[in-house]
């Protein structure tokens, strides 16, 4: 087997370099505490409309359930601002690389299904960025403070 | 600058639109998908630019069509599949996904995805309906800045603020169980029944009818190029009358199924992502959903809905072809 080692080196600094961005960034612009306020919010109101359903409020429960989903719904755009920040740069450089460096990185004997002919700079970048999030940035986020949400 | 597939557009036009689309869905809470269809196919010609594209490269112009129209679908399941992609490994982590539940709904889910991209719709049709859902978002915006939306809402508010005040007191007198947060238990499986345990307490539902479900909302979302979890979340809480903790967990798992298998089976079929035209919208995104509620305090939130719901009412026609009928040309 043929390892494109010039394309992969490039490939996986890329990736390592913005896994690194992106953490930093997230971690400035956690949600984590208000999807906990959130969260708590949504619990109360179920915990509210299941007491109005015991005692037989069933537009109380109603009103509860309709202010659930609100929440529910404050909870949803919460979640999506924090992950459009950890996956935006992650899909620039996915889309840097699809536009200027599509090379294939490692040949395969034959054609495998679904992944073709061989394992491409896009697919060498994924994988790069998985690695080094659990292999580095994992074990030093206690270590380090700016991988850390701003309030820890 | 060029991006592929011959569009040819400026990056910091497409970062100002994901700024608006984030700023808009950060502080309405809608329309953010619609926003993104709006940018592609209207400012930006994406479908266009690539149809003439793929022509060139030889292509014959039935599938040249169906292509762009696939990759406009699966454009807006990346920017719907991201959030599940996050939050899922998160909520199994915390036990906040009702397995028993999600599984029998994602059985229909995965037929439904699979399903969905396979029913033939013309580009022409595609936008007639999504100029149909465009409109409906628009008249819903519409009606929650009336003064009787408004109101109430805010009746709702005062009848349970008193509620509440009732409840604590008798809470007080040790009266209430607390809610235990223990994960799920099956308590009884069979193809007619499932009773399981959900942070202590008990629910039953109907696999049959929970599969069933999953697989119709599959067709539709994935028809549109939509996660589903604007069918999914009121058919849980409604038709199975679940409580909202259950309810988050387990339809953003399943939306994430569904987006998977959507995405995968469109690509078969011949889309081809723009992720430079993607990830530039998607940074635009990123900044103006954190500008969008620090700017907030500026304005009525009244206004910007009722702004969005003119916008979605005038691109909800033109998508319907009513303009063009009309003679109007816009």
């Amino acid at each position: 087997m043929i390892i494109n080692l010039k394309a992969a080196l490039i490939v996986s600094l890329l990736a390592f370099a913005v896994t690194t961005l992106v953490v930093i960034i997230s971690a400035r612009l956690s949600q984590q505490k208000r999807k906990d306020e959130l969260m708590a919010e949504i619990k109360k109101y179920n915990q509210l409309s299941k007491d109005a359903s015991d005692v037989g409020a069933k537009g109380i429960y109603a009103a509860y359930q309709k202010q659930g989903n609100e929440k529910l719904m404050d909870y949803f755009v919460a979640m999506y601002k924090e992950a459009v920040v950890e996956m935006a740069l992650h899909v620039l450089a996915l889309g840097m690389i699809q536009r200027y460096y599509f090379v294939e990185i490692i040949p395969f004997p034959t054609s495998i299904w679904f992944f073709g002919d061989g394992l491409g700079s896009m697919a060498w970048y994924v994988i790069s960025a998985v690695a080094f999030f659990f292999a580095v940035i994992k074990p030093l986020k206690p270590k380090v403070r700016y991988f850390r949400p701003y309030w820890q | 600058m060029e991006f592929a597939y011959g569009l040819d557009a400026n990056p910091f036009g497409i970062l100002f639109w994901g700024i608006i689309v984030g700023y808009v869905f950060s502080t309405v809470g809608a329309a953010g998908a619609v926003l993104t269809f709006i940018g592609q196919t209207v400012l930006f010609k994406f479908d266009k630019a690539m149809i003439k594209h793929l022509i060139t490269t030889g292509m014959a112009e039935s599938e040249a069509k169906a292509a762009a129209k696939n990759t406009l679908k699966v454009h807006n399941l990346m920017a719907v599949i991201f959030s599940p992609l996050i939050a899922v490994p998160r909520y199994f982590k915390e036990k906040r996904v009702a397995i028993p539940l999600a599984l029998c709904v994602a059985v229909g889910v995965v037929a439904g995805a699979v399903i969905g991209p396979m029913i033939p719709m013309s580009m022409k049709a595609y936008k007639f309906w999504f100029g149909v859902v465009t409109f409906l978002i628009g008249i819903r915006l519409f009606y929650e800045t009336t003064d009787y939306a408004r109101n109430k809402k805010q009746k709702l508010k005062n009848i349970s603020k008193k509620f509440e005040e009732k409840v604590k007191e008798l809470k007080k007198s040790g009266n209430w169980d607390e809610l235990a947060a223990e994960g799920f238990k099956v308590n009884n499986f069979s193809i007619s029944g499932l009773k399981f345990t959900f942070w202590g307490e008990e629910f039953s539902i109907n696999p049959m009818a929970a599969a069933l479900g999953g697989f119709f909302i599959a067709i539709i979302a994935s028809m549109f190029g939509l996660g589903g979890g604007f069918l999914l979340v009121p058919y849980l809480s409604s038709i199975f009358v679940l409580p909202m903790f259950v309810v988050s967990g387990t339809s953003i798992t399943i939306v994430l199924v569904n987006s998977v298998i959507a995405i995968i089976s469109y690509l078969a079929k011949g889309a081809q992502p723009d992720l430079m035209f993607m990830g530039v919208m998607l940074v635009g995104i990123a900044i103006g959903s954190f500008v969008g509620p620090v700017t907030q305090k500026y304005y009525k939130e009244k206004y910007l809905r009722m702004f969005l719901a003119a916008i979605l009412f005038f691109y909800g026609l033109r998508f319907m072809g009513v303009w063009a009928a009309l003679g109007i040309p816009i």
